[in-house]
């Protein structure tokens, strides 16, 4: 198969031609997906080089996870993003095991991070702040709808909801986090 | 009202990202909502103006897919180091009749391919005659019943990998050259294993010794040439030998490198070394505080 045809595949038919020993398909899906999941790895760490190579490993592990991956009406999107999620767990425990001070639970309170490349800016580390706060499902549908930019049906794929769900879920994120600003003066 | 107003809200917060519309055209088209609305559209402009991420660097998006797209390739080759201690705890145990079994087929093999033997001699990664270069090698070590001689053997062979490297960078095929790169680390692990599980003298520790810092030069000198994305697999072979000189110092000095304590060894040499000696890139050096997935450090990847 010519290299510009295989770029014209579906998500589906390159994780077949991967399954089957097409390396080549695999590049493919990392040159289609290395952007959102980079940009989902920043909104959590703030280290440049961290983030590079955490994305890096992403993909790494999601080859080697590729088999038992099913489509199932879930997108290939998906699926990387649970182990991106993963990924950063791990990256986040082995951090605080490090410094044992803190639990793996605490990814939340860890995640302030985009806020130390401008730091002069007020209220962007007051948002961060409290958005670092709320609970983990509504940080995560803000992180994906607002600052990814993701589309509803594609954020109700990677947190496996509704559409109709992911949208109330957003809405209640974000009158949480403004009641929260609010109470800090925002 | 609640399911109605969050499918308006997600609706505004799409038409806005994307362009279709703008704060005001929302609250305009949905007045009944404007007072609700208005705040948490207001509120995720800002957070999207103030949080939103950078997309990857133009610097690490071509580099990062080579760099993947190679440790899958390494790691789906086949694993000669293990086969082949599988295969030589085979010979020692099938001895007699494994020896005169692969006697008769070494010699109908070889009578039968000669010719291709030798033209294999010059071959690289991804070359047609290289799989008889390996098989050819590989043959060797099985027949060899001598582990000074396996050694010697491994050692060359180490050579040999590392001068495949080169002329595979020097015909710009990169891909083939860190194929060799690969199979230099796995001959090293091994030459290491061989010398650290059976006697051996000291002056075959210090030929050993001897050719790892000869890899060293030349690792440092690839390393000049090589493109950056290729740095951190050169910084990593480089590591590699420079922990078998350290391996085999402890050998040399009655102890083995398994009784001691994880980085005893290393930092031990450390200690002695100056700054220079160093191999590790500078962004390793950065990073000792926050243990992370490595790439060159991907366990169930890389069996």
């Amino acid at each position: 198969m010519s290299e510009e045809a295989i770029t014209l595949l579906e998500d589906v038919e390159l994780i077949e031609l991967v399954k089957r020993g097409d390396l080549d398909a695999f590049g493919v899906l990392y040159e289609r997906y290395l952007d959102p999941i980079y940009r989902y790895i920043t909104t959590r760490v703030s280290d440049e080089q961290d983030a590079e190579d955490l994305t890096e490993y992403v993909f790494l592990r999601s080859f080697e996870s590729l088999h038992r991956y099913e489509d199932r009406g879930l997108p290939y999107s998906a699926f990387l993003y649970r182990v991106a999620r993963n990924v950063l767990i791990d990256h986040y425990r082995s951090r605080i095991d490090d410094a044992q001070v803190e639990t793996a639970e605490r990814i939340a309170d860890e995640s302030p991070s985009l806020d130390e490349r401008v730091v002069e800016n007020e209220m962007q580390q007051r948002i961060e702040r409290e958005l670092g706060r709320l609970p983990e499902d509504y940080q995560e549908v803000i992180r994906m709808r607002i600052l990814l930019g993701l589309p509803t049906d594609i954020v109700a794929g990677w947190l496996d909801r509704s559409e109709g769900a992911v949208r109330v879920l957003l809405h209640r994120a974000l009158k949480t986090l403004r009641e929260n600003l609010t109470d800090s003066d925002f | 009202m609640n399911d109605n107003f969050a499918r308006i809200l997600d609706d505004c917060i799409t038409k806005i990202q994307s362009g279709e519309g703008t704060i005001d055209d929302c609250l305009q088209q949905h007045s009944q909502y404007a007072e609700a609305l208005a705040p948490l559209l207001e509120l995720a402009r800002s957070t999207r103006t103030h949080l939103s991420p950078q997309g990857p660097d133009e610097t690490f998006v071509g580099p990062s897919k080579i760099r993947v797209m190679n440790q899958i390739r390494a790691a789906q080759r086949p694993r000669p180091t293990t086969e082949r201690k599988d295969v030589r705890r085979q010979r020692w145990m099938l001895r007699p009749a494994f020896a005169l079994m692969s006697f008769l087929v070494a010699i109908t093999l070889l009578a039968a391919s000669s010719g291709a033997v030798y033209a294999s001699s010059d071959a690289l990664p991804g070359d047609a005659l290289y799989i008889v270069k390996r098989g050819v090698e590989e043959a060797r070590l099985i027949f060899t019943l001598d582990p000074d001689m396996d050694r010697a053997l491994l050692l060359q062979f180490a050579d040999r990998r590392l001068d495949e490297v080169e002329e595979a960078l020097n015909l710009d095929r990169e891909e083939d050259a860190w194929s060799a790169l690969v199979e230099y680390e796995n001959t090293v692990g091994e030459l290491l294993h061989l010398a650290n599980s059976s006697s051996i003298e000291e002056g075959t520790l210090d030929q050993i010794q001897t050719h790892l810092s000869n890899h060293q030069v030349v690792l440092q000198r690839v390393k000049s040439k090589a493109p950056p994305q290729a740095q951190e697999a050169l910084d990593n072979a480089l590591e590699r030998s420079q922990r078998g000189k350290e391996t085999i110092e402890q050998i040399k000095q009655g102890g083995k490198p398994s009784d001691l304590a994880p980085g005893q060894l290393k930092k031990a040499t450390d200690d002695q070394k100056g700054p220079e000696d160093e191999h590790g890139s500078g962004r390793d050096k950065d990073k000792t505080k926050t243990p992370k997935p490595r790439k060159d450090k991907v366990p169930t990847l890389v069996p």
